[in-house]
């Protein structure tokens, strides 16, 4: 508790808030872009459109961003050379878990703060119907679960390797990985960590070939796909714990 | 004094395998373009120039920015560390030298991008059983492509020698990617410093269209606006950690 509590110390005036900014900034450019060119019919859909988007836009830009959260928090330690003075008064184990649980309550802080940035943009902008408390909710949950997956992968090589281009190469490949992998037919798609913001979206998209109209729906993301995403973090943090608590400081 | 500075900037980058994620990262948008064109044959018969489109559709404005980014933190790293600073300033040589210096590295690892991306497009097209030779405007795409991406790497270096941290820079680099698409698609694309990429490539043109002497007047522009801004901060900036 001590130690997660130092880490929010160290991330004093690094610009964790900016980053958190930027990445609000970014999706609200994008979705005011999206919604200057909605149709009346779909805005009917409003609410099943503005969460479909959201996963869309989470695939290409939280990656990055947990990539650069991730990078923020392990550099300083490269930078101070700090690793062998923090060993000798915790166990790595202990340091490992204060970091990715600082990542947790920054990442749970920001989208829990993107969602309700989003409700509140729906709900100016009129969209008809009700405002999905629940789903927004769940779809809060389960982009942080997917975000703490992606950065249990980013810790584990930020720890891991001094030099943070590993990392921040690996988020670029997320972040495009996950924009293409909603192209991909869903078993590829498995297969691919980042490709989850969008394999768990809460609204589909359904374009029909003969008619051009394009249809949304609601769906619940399969247990199976949860499982998948537990197996994956849990991968992660393993690959990540063992690279660092064995690795020589 | 410029080419010993190149010089040195290239003795800095030995035996680095930086330019490794240049090569082998855009096999990723040639392999899924290929097989995106593959899977659209009947709605896409343009046979070359589709698969072109294909191949740089998402990889222009998301990819090759960050990418380039990171090459330009990766630059300036170097100095960030290890009280590389004191060595930079005091250095007998003009300060316009040493960023002129890793200016032309990245646009030569610009140049070195668009190259792959040629490489793998002409592999991904056999791959995909087309016939028939190159588009002959395949090297003015790329070359086009190299130029917008020296202007991102302008812009990308200054970012990255202000922020002292590798990896905001790489990601104002996808936040700008983005805008630029924005950008392009209301129509600003020639205003926008991350927008010449993927208009130098023609993404998302199919009719390939581009004017060449706004192109060209916005790269340079920018380039020189970054460049004097980055003389500007490196003549004021202390050498402290």
């Amino acid at each position: 508790m001590k130690l997660l509590r130092l880490e929010f110390y160290k991330c004093r005036r690094r610009g964790i808030l900016l980053i958190c900014a930027a990445v609000l900034g970014v999706e609200l450019a994008w979705m005011s872009v999206y919604s200057a060119r909605q149709s009346p019919e779909e805005m009917r859909q409003g609410w099943m459109i503005l969460l479909y988007n959201l996963a869309l836009v989470d695939a290409i830009i939280l990656p990055l961003a947990v990539a650069t959260l991730a990078s923020r928090s392990c550099e300083l330690e490269h930078k101070g050379n700090t690793w062998k003075l923090l060993e000798t008064l915790a166990g790595p184990g202990k340091l490992y878990a204060a970091k990715l649980g600082w990542g947790a309550l920054v990442l749970a802080g920001l989208l829990a703060l993107r969602s309700a940035l989003f409700l509140g943009v729906g709900l100016r902008q009129g969209v008809e119907g009700p405002a999905p408390l629940g789903r927004f909710g769940l779809f809060t949950l389960l982009s942080w679960l997917v975000s703490l997956m992606v950065y249990a992968l980013q810790q584990g090589l930020s720890m891991r390797f001094a030099n943070q281009a590993v990392a921040l190469v690996c988020g670029i490949s997320g972040s495009f990985l996950g924009l293409l992998s909603l192209l991909f037919p869903p078993a590829i798609t498995r297969c691919v960590p980042w490709g989850y913001y969008g394999l768990l979206a809460l609204a589909g998209m359904d374009w029909n070939e003969t008619t051009r109209i394009t249809r949304f729906f609601w769906r619940w993301p399969a247990p199976a796909d949860l499982a998948l995403l537990a197996l994956w973090g849990a991968a992660f943090l393993l690959a990540g714990w063992a690279m660092f608590v064995h690795k020589e400081v | 004094m410029l080419l010993r500075c190149l010089k040195a900037e290239l003795q800095k980058c030995r035996r680095s395998p930086v330019w490794l994620a240049f090569l082998v990262l855009p096999v990723v948008p040639a392999v899924l373009g290929t097989a995106n064109y593959l899977a659209n044959l009947q709605a896409l018969e343009n046979g070359w120039y589709s698969l072109w489109g294909q191949h740089t559709l998402f990889s222009s404005t998301f990819f090759l920015p960050a990418l380039l980014g990171v090459f330009c933190a990766w630059q300036w790293r170097l100095e960030h560390t290890d009280h590389n600073w004191n060595q930079f300033f005091t250095a007998p040589v003009p300060l316009r030298d040493l960023y002129a210096a890793k200016l032309i590295l990245a646009a030569g690892i610009s140049l070195l991008a668009q190259g792959c991306v040629g490489l793998w497009f002409w592999l991904g097209g056999r791959a995909a059983g087309l016939t028939g030779p190159l588009p002959p405007q395949l090297p003015q795409w790329l070359l086009c492509g190299a130029v917008g991406g020296v202007a991102v790497c302008a812009a990308q270096l200054l970012f990255s020698l202000v922020i002292r941290a590798f990896a905001p820079p790489v990601a104002v680099g996808l936040a700008g990617g983005i805008l630029g698409l924005m950008a392009t698609a209301q129509g600003w694309g020639y205003l926008c410093p991350y927008s010449l990429l993927c208009l130098g490539m023609r993404a998302n043109n199919p009719r390939m269209e581009l004017e060449l002497p706004l192109f060209f007047g916005s790269a340079l522009g920018y380039i020189a606006l970054f460049a004097l801004l980055a003389l500007w901060y490196l003549g004021r900036r202390d050498s402290r950690e």
